[in-house]
C-alpha cells in the first residue's frame, strides 16, 4: 500500500509515543497560542489640539462578529458569543478612553437600534470607503500610492458635519473585530493534519479601528491588529485586544 | 468595511511588483494622441488600454483615460468566470456621442453601480479635434454617492475617452478644477 | 504508513465525527426570533447586518406607491407574517426573488417585468415565504455542515488509507447530495406558494405560465446554463408540469387575476427596467420577454420603441437589424404612446446607415418632440453637421 507521504515504515510503540509528543506540540502550538499579537498603526500630521476638558469620543455601532470554525473549515457565526464580545469591547473602550480623559458616546439610531439613520448614511459609507483604501494602499506594500509615500492625510471633509451637529462629539470611534474559535471536529482535523505533518490554523482575530476629528474629518489614526490567540468572550481578554486595537491612539 | 479586510490580510502575503507609479506635475503624453498638463502629482495605474490616476485611491476618485479602444472593446474588463457568451457593452466605429455616453452609462450599471444617470450632452473640443462631455451621477456598490464628468472624441476611428469619477462628499470637489485644467491643456499630437 | 496512526486517527475521529443529535425543525411562529445560542441566531445576526447593507444599498426601489402594492398582494398570502418579512424590490434585470433567514425579502424588478399580473406574483411571494416559514437556509445550513463534516472525515479517511482519486468523487457527491437536498426546498416552496395563492382567491392555472416563459427565455438567453446536477432548482419543466398537475381540473369563476390593476401600477416603471434588460445585452432573453408583453398588449408604441432598441444595439448584419430597427422605430413614432427619444434613435439609426435626409428629418421630430431634451445641444450639433 502506498501512501501519500512514502515508503511504509514499521513504528514500533516507543514512535508512536514520540510522534504523539511531537503532534501535542504542533496542535499546542497553534491552538493555545500565547496571543501573539501584531498591530500596525498610521498617524496623520494633524496636530491634536489642546484640549479643554474632557474629549467628547462618539463611538459608531462596533462591527464585532465571533464564529466557530468547523471541521470542514467552514465559518459558523456565533450570536451568543458574538453579544458577549460586543458588551465586553464596548466595556473596554469605555474604560480605555476614560483614562485618556475622554467620555465615550455610543452612536444611536432615531430607532434605537445598532443601524445607521439616513441623515448620517453618507458619511458612514464614505468612512467605509476611506477605511478600505486605507486597507489596500497603506497595508498592501505592492499596491502603495505614491501620492501617499510617506504621508497619511485621508478625510471626510465636510461629510462629518452631520455627526458632529448630531452628537457634539469631538472624534468619532469606528471598531472592527472579527474572532473565530475552532470546533472539536476542527481540533481533530487539525490532530489529524498534525499527524501527517500538515499544519492546519486555528482560530483566528483580526481588528480594526480608525479616529476621525470631527471638525476637520481628518482621518487622524488608523489601526490593523491581528492575532492567533485572543477570545473577546472573556472580559480580560477582550480588555488586552481593545488595549492593543488602540495602541498609538493619539488621545 | 469587512470583506475587504480579509481580502487585505490575505493578499498582504502576496508578492508581486508594484502596481502604481509617480505622474510628476508635469506635461504628460496620453496614448501617443495627444499631451495633457497635469498641475499636480497624480498616482497613476495602467490596465491594458486604461490608464487610472488618482490622488487619494480610486475607490474615492479617480480619472481614467482611455487610450484608443478599437472596434469591440468594452469599456471594462470583463469579470473573470462570466460566462464566454455573456455581451457587454463595447464600443463600435463610428459611435456618436449619444452612443458612447450610453456606453458608459450601460457600462458603469454592468459594473455594480447602481442608479447611474447621464445629463448634459454637449459638443466640445477635445484638443483641436471635436469631441463631447457630459456629466454622471451614480451609487458606488455599497450606496456611496458618486459624481462624473466625461470628454472624448474619436481619433483615426478610435475612442479617446477622459472620465472623471469621485464621491460626491469631499473627493470629487476636491479635484473638479485640477481636472477641467487637464481637459482645458490637451493638445492633440 | 504505521498502521499505529492509521487506528489512532480513525479512532480520533470517530469519537467527534459522532456529532451531537439537532432537534427537528419546526415551522416558524408569527414574531418569533431564534434564541440567542441557537445556529439559527448565528445567521439571523449574519443577515440582520446583510439586510442593513441591502436597504442602504444603491439598488433597493424606494418608491412607496409601488413598495406598499406588492405588501398588499403579501399580506394577502398571510395576515399572520405580514410584519415579520420585510420585502425589498431591488432594482435588476433578470428574473429573480430570495428570501434571507431573518425575514429579509428580495424580489427583483426583473421579476416585476416578467410576471403578468397579481396571481403570478403571489405565486412567487408564497414561494419565497415558503423557505422563512420551514426554515430552509437553517436545514440547508445543517445539511451542508454535515456533509462537509462527513466529508472531510472520509477525506482524511481515505487520505491515510492512502487512496486519493475517491475524495473527488466524494466531493462531487456531497456537492450533487447538498444541492439535492436544496431542490426537495425548491418543490416544497413551489406547492406551498401554490397552495397560498389559490387559498387568498388567486387563479392557480396562472403559476404553470411564468416558467412557460422562463424555459422559452432560458433556451435563447447566452447565459451559461450549468449542469442540471448542480442546479440548486429543479428544471423549469419540472416546476411547470408539476404546477399544471396541481392545477388539473380547477374551475372557477370568482378566481382573481389582478391584471389590470397590475398593469396600471407597473406600467410607468416599466420603460427603466425594459433598459435593465437592454443593458445585458442578451438580446435572446430580452426578444422572448417583449414577445410575452406583446401578447399581453399594454402599450404597444413603447413596446415597439423597444424593440428598435434591441435592433439597434445588436445591430448584426445577418439579423438585417439596422431595417428592423428602422421598421420597429416607425411603427412606435406612428402607434405613439412611446418615448420622444424614439424619434433621435430612429435618427441615429438612419444617419449609421447613411440616410442623412431622413435622419435629419427624425432628428428635427425629436427636437419638436421635446424641445426641453438635456441633449438639445447634441442633436443639433449634428444637424449642423448635414449642412
Amino acid at each position: 500500500m502506498v501512501s501519500p507521504l512514502g515508503a511504509r515504515r514499521k513504528t514500533p510503540a516507543s514512535n508512536l509515543v514520540r510522534g504523539c509528543a511531537r503532534i501535542l506540540v504542533v496542535v499546542g502550538a497553534g491552538l493555545l497560542a500565547v496571543a501573539c499579537t501584531q498591530t500596525k498603526a498610521f498617524l496623520s500630521e494633524t496636530e491634536i489640539p489642546e484640549r479643554s476638558g474632557t474629549l467628547r469620543v462618539l463611538l459608531m455601532p462596533p462591527d464585532v462578529e465571533v464564529s466557530e470554525i468547523t471541521a470542514a473549515g467552514l465559518s459558523e457565526p456565533k450570536a451568543d458569543w458574538t453579544a458577549r464580545a460586543k458588551k465586553n469591547v464596548e466595556t473596554a473602550l469605555n474604560a480605555l478612553l476614560a483614562e485618556r480623559d475622554a467620555r465615550l458616546i455610543r452612536y444611536r439610531s432615531a430607532s434605537g437600534d445598532s443601524t445607521i439613520d439616513d441623515a448620517h448614511l453618507q458619511a458612514f459609507k464614505l468612512h467605509g470607503a476611506v477605511g478600505n483604501t486605507i486597507l489596500l494602499h497603506k497595508y498592501i506594500p505592492n499596491l502603495a500610492l505614491p501620492t501617499k509615500k510617506d504621508k497619511f492625510d485621508w478625510s471626510l471633509g465636510k461629510g462629518v458635519t452631520v455627526l458632529h451637529d448630531s452628537f457634539g462629539a469631538d472624534y468619532a470611534l469606528f471598531v472592527y473585530f472579527r474572532d473565530s474559535f475552532v470546533s472539536s471536529g476542527r481540533v481533530a482535523v487539525i490532530v489529524i493534519g498534525a499527524l501527517f505533518g500538515v499544519g492546519l490554523p486555528g482560530g483566528q482575530q483580526i481588528g480594526f479601528a480608525s479616529l476621525v476629528d470631527l471638525q476637520s474629518g481628518d482621518v487622524v489614526w488608523f489601526n490593523r491588529l491581528l492575532s492567533a490567540g485572543g477570545d473577546l468572550r472573556k472580559p480580560d481578554l477582550a480588555r488586552s485586544a481593545s488595549e492593543d486595537l488602540l495602541s498609538k491612539l493619539p488621545l | 468595511m469587512g470583506r475587504i479586510a480579509v481580502i487585505a490580510v490575505l493578499l498582504a502575503a502576496l508578492a508581486a511588483c508594484a502596481q502604481y507609479s509617480l505622474v510628476e506635475a508635469k506635461k504628460q503624453t496620453i496614448g501617443g494622441a495627444y499631451t495633457v498638463e497635469a498641475q499636480i502629482a497624480w498616482s497613476k495605474r495602467s490596465e491594458g488600454k486604461v490608464e487610472i490616476w488618482t490622488v487619494d485611491g480610486p475607490a474615492l476618485e479617480a480619472v481614467r483615460f482611455f487610450k484608443g479602444l478599437d472596434d469591440g472593446d468594452p469599456l471594462f474588463k470583463r469579470p473573470r468566470g462570466s460566462g464566454e457568451k455573456v455581451k457587454y457593452p463595447i464600443y463600435k466605429t463610428g459611435m456618436t456621442p449619444n452612443d458612447v455616453m450610453e456606453l458608459t452609462v450601460d457600462s458603469i450599471a454592468r459594473a455594480g453601480a447602481g442608479n447611474v444617470q447621464a445629463s448634459k450632452l454637449r459638443p466640445a473640443q477635445f484638443g483641436s479635434v471635436p469631441g463631447f462631455r457630459f456629466e454622471l451621477t451614480f451609487l458606488s456598490k455599497s450606496g456611496l454617492e458618486m459624481d462624473g464628468l466625461a470628454a472624448g472624441a474619436a481619433i483615426e476611428d478610435k475612442l479617446y475617452l477622459i472620465l472623471y469619477t469621485g464621491a460626491r462628499i469631499h473627493y470629487y470637489p476636491k479635484y473638479r478644477d485640477h481636472v477641467e485644467q487637464l481637459l482645458a491643456s490637451i493638445e492633440t499630437i | 504508513m504505521s498502521s499505529g496512526r492509521i487506528w489512532f486517527a480513525l479512532a480520533l475521529m470517530s469519537l467527534l465525527a459522532a456529532g451531537c443529535a439537532t432537534p427537528p425543525v419546526v415551522d416558524v411562529q408569527p414574531g418569533e426570533r431564534p434564541p440567542l445560542e441557537s445556529d439559527e441566531a448565528g445567521f439571523w445576526m449574519v443577515m440582520d447586518r446583510v439586510e442593513e447593507r441591502v436597504r442602504t444599498s444603491g439598488h433597493v426601489v424606494r418608491d412607496e406607491r409601488l413598495n406598499a402594492y406588492v405588501r398588499d398582494i403579501f399580506c394577502q398570502l398571510t395576515l399572520d407574517y405580514c410584519n415579520d418579512i420585510r420585502l425589498y424590490l431591488v432594482r435588476s434585470a433578470y428574473f429573480n426573488a430570495s428570501m434571507m433567514a431573518n425575514g429579509t425579502m428580495q424580489v427583483w424588478t426583473g421579476m416585476l417585468l416578467r410576471t403578468q399580473n397579481e396571481a403570478q406574483l403571489a405565486a412567487v411571494l408564497g414561494h419565497e415565504l415558503t423557505h422563512y416559514l420551514r426554515r430552509h437556509t437553517l436545514q440547508r445550513w445543517r445539511d451542508i455542515r454535515a456533509k462537509t463534516d462527513a466529508l472531510i472525515f472520509f477525506q482524511l479517511a481515505t487520505a491515510v488509507a492512502g487512496v486519493g482519486i475517491v475524495g473527488t468523487f466524494a466531493s462531487l457527491a456531497t456537492a450533487g447530495s447538498i444541492q439535492a437536498f436544496s431542490r426537495d426546498m425548491e418543490r416544497e416552496a413551489d406547492q406551498l406558494g401554490f397552495e397560498m395563492m389559490a387559498k387568498a382567491g388567486y387563479d392557480p392555472r396562472e403559476t404553470p405560465k411564468i416558467w412557460e416563459m422562463m424555459i422559452a427565455e432560458k433556451e435563447a438567453s447566452n447565459r451559461p446554463k450549468g449542469s442540471i446536477f448542480f442546479a440548486s432548482h429543479p428544471t423549469s419543466q419540472e416546476r411547470r408540469d408539476t404546477l399544471t398537475k396541481m392545477a388539473a381540473g380547477y374551475d372557477s369563476d370568482t378566481a382573481k387575476l389582478g391584471r389590470e390593476r397590475f398593469v396600471e401600477m407597473t406600467a410607468r416603471y416599466r420603460g427603466d427596467w425594459l433598459r435593465d434588460e437592454l443593458r445585458q445585452r442578451d438580446f435572446g432573453s430580452l426578444q422572448v420577454v417583449l414577445d410575452y408583453l406583446m401578447e399581453a398588449g399594454a402599450n404597444p408604441g413603447e413596446l415597439q420603441y423597444f424593440q428598435g432598441e434591441l435592433h439597434r444595439l445588436r445591430g448584426e448584419e445577418e439579423e438585417d437589424d439596422e431595417a428592423k430597427a428602422v421598421e420597429a422605430y416607425e411603427m412606435a413614432i406612428d402607434t405613439g404612446g412611446g418615448p420622444p427619444e424614439a424619434h433621435r434613435a430612429l435618427g441615429l439609426v438612419y444617419w449609421s446607415a447613411g440616410r442623412k435626409d431622413e435622419a435629419r428629418g427624425a432628428f428635427e421630430a425629436y427636437i419638436e418632440a421635446a424641445p426641453e431634451a438635456d441633449d438639445r445641444a447634441m442633436v443639433e450639433y449634428y444637424l449642423q453637421q448635414f449642412e
